[in-house]
């Protein structure tokens, strides 16, 4: 019998989570939401967005992981489904990074994806 | 355009009178309104034109890119009426439209489509703004790629000014209800109601591009000499790195010539050098009183003012620079 697939999420590393406590701490906010979301433009035609807000929104999908509420749009998580966020610290280390498994192409400083 | 002694006439007051063009008939432009606060941020980041600011009145061409740096559309936008009016290319505003929406996020902007509830004229020619001076007691001379509204026959209009058919013209917008006596007081003023095919001439002759002839989905901007249109300081934009790439490592493959042809051809011939090689093909072509006269895009090593090469089977195309683009290309300095 044929099982339904379980569906794709967007999880944080813990690595990712360390970093984000940090950050939103450190910007007074570490009861807030981590927004996550993709916004047109970017050489490869969609950008990735973090941004640290106070709420979610009602229509937000809410993920809740490693102790941070990530909230994301319903259109941007059609493009990040099955994304894992992780964090890429020291001197050559690039930040948040998005692996996104539905980014066919991505720009050159791996800000920007197509699908 | 044919040889007719009407299409004649309404070519020569193009160029050296004042024609009036229904660019509402077909093949008609789209007209969209734009607003939101976001709006013009979201076309910055997916067009090739700096859009950061646009002050009421103020008029910008930009290019929509996809992510391979191919021509989504070339659109015309002016801040007015607390939003932005735009022209797509003939056919193109659902293009547009949906292109739009694709992009759209969380932000905030609506796009109205009312190609069908507005009418489009284009005035052009040496007379143009004497000929709707005659019709307006709001007519002033306004600078380049700026827009005003002005009553015409009480009717209020949007008066704009900027290269349309690749020269200096007005466009004039207004609801579809006032176009029949805006139009009439117009051509009582002067202007000579001028067809299509004499409007396809005068931009053939003024070098100007167009979509699906000489731009589109198949080629980058760069190859239909849209480059006043491409900001290079703007930063990233849907295909910048591949525009920027083949700017800086020269790999622009064709180029679009004006070219001065010895009989009409079709659309689509091919173009060779004098081994036979391929040189590139015919993407417009006009019969005018100074000759048969076309565009093309020529594979770059051969598009060089001067040249003459073989039109196939046994014709010859003188190729020039095209004026548009370098109008337009000291516009973008």
């Amino acid at each position: 019998m044929a099982t339904a697939a379980e569906p794709l999420t967007i999880t944080i590393s813990e690595n990712a989570a360390k970093h984000v406590g940090a950050f939103m701490s450190s910007e007074g906010k570490a009861n807030g939401v981590l927004r996550v979301g993709v916004k047109g433009g970017g050489c490869s035609g969609l950008t990735y967005v973090l941004d640290f807000v106070d709420n979610a929104r009602e229509t937000d999908k809410i993920i809740v992981q490693n102790g941070v509420t990530l909230a994301i749009d319903k259109k941007s998580y059609i493009f990040l489904a099955g994304t894992e966020l992780d964090y890429s610290g020291g001197l050559n280390g690039k930040g948040f990074i998005f692996n996104n498994p539905n980014a066919k192409k991505a720009c050159g400083c791996g800000t920007s994806f197509s699908v | 355009m044919s040889a007719t002694n009407s299409e004649q006439i309404n070519y020569l007051a193009l160029r050296h009178a004042c024609g009036v063009v229904a660019r509402d008939e077909a093949p008609a432009t789209g007209r969209l309104f734009i607003t939101g606060e976001d709006a013009l941020d979201l076309l910055n980041r997916l067009s090739t034109n700096k859009l950061e600011v646009l002050p009421e009145g103020q008029g910008v061409t930009t290019v929509i890119t996809n992510p391979d740096g191919r021509v989504v559309d070339l659109v015309a936008l002016v801040a007015l009426d607390n939003g932005m009016w735009s022209l797509t290319s003939p056919g193109y505003a659902q293009t547009v439209v949906d292109w739009l929406d694709m992009y759209t996020f969380t932000e905030d902007i609506t796009v109205a489509d009312h190609t069908n509830d507005t009418f489009h004229l284009t005035v052009a020619g040496p007379s143009a703004l004497p000929t709707i001076a005659a019709c307006t007691p709001d007519a002033r001379e306004l600078a380049l790629d700026t827009a005003t509204r002005v009553q015409i026959a009480n009717a209020s209009v949007v008066v704009w000014r900027r290269l349309a058919g690749g020269a200096d013209a007005y466009e004039i917008l207004g609801d579809a209800g006032q176009r029949e006596s805006v139009l009439a007081a117009l051509v009582d003023a002067g202007a000579e109601l001028t067809s299509a095919a004499a409007w396809e001439a005068h931009r053939i002759v003024n070098g100007m591009p167009i979509i699906d002839a000489e731009f589109g989905l198949f080629n980058n901007p760069l190859e239909a000499r849209l480059l006043g249109f491409i900001s290079e300081t703007k930063g990233c934009y849907t295909g910048q790195e591949i525009l920027a790439r083949l700017q800086t490592y020269n790999k622009i493959q064709r180029r679009l010539m004006a070219v001065d042809l010895d009989s009409l051809v079709a659309t689509g011939t091919k173009l060779m050098n004098h081994e036979g090689r391929n040189a590139g093909q015919i993407t417009s072509v006009t019969k005018t009183p100074n000759g048969v006269k076309g565009l093309a895009l020529v594979i770059t090593k051969f598009a060089t003012a001067g040249t003459t090469l073989t039109v196939d089977p046994t014709g010859t195309a003188t190729l020039h620079e095209p004026a548009y683009a370098l109008a337009t290309e000291l516009i973008g300095e």
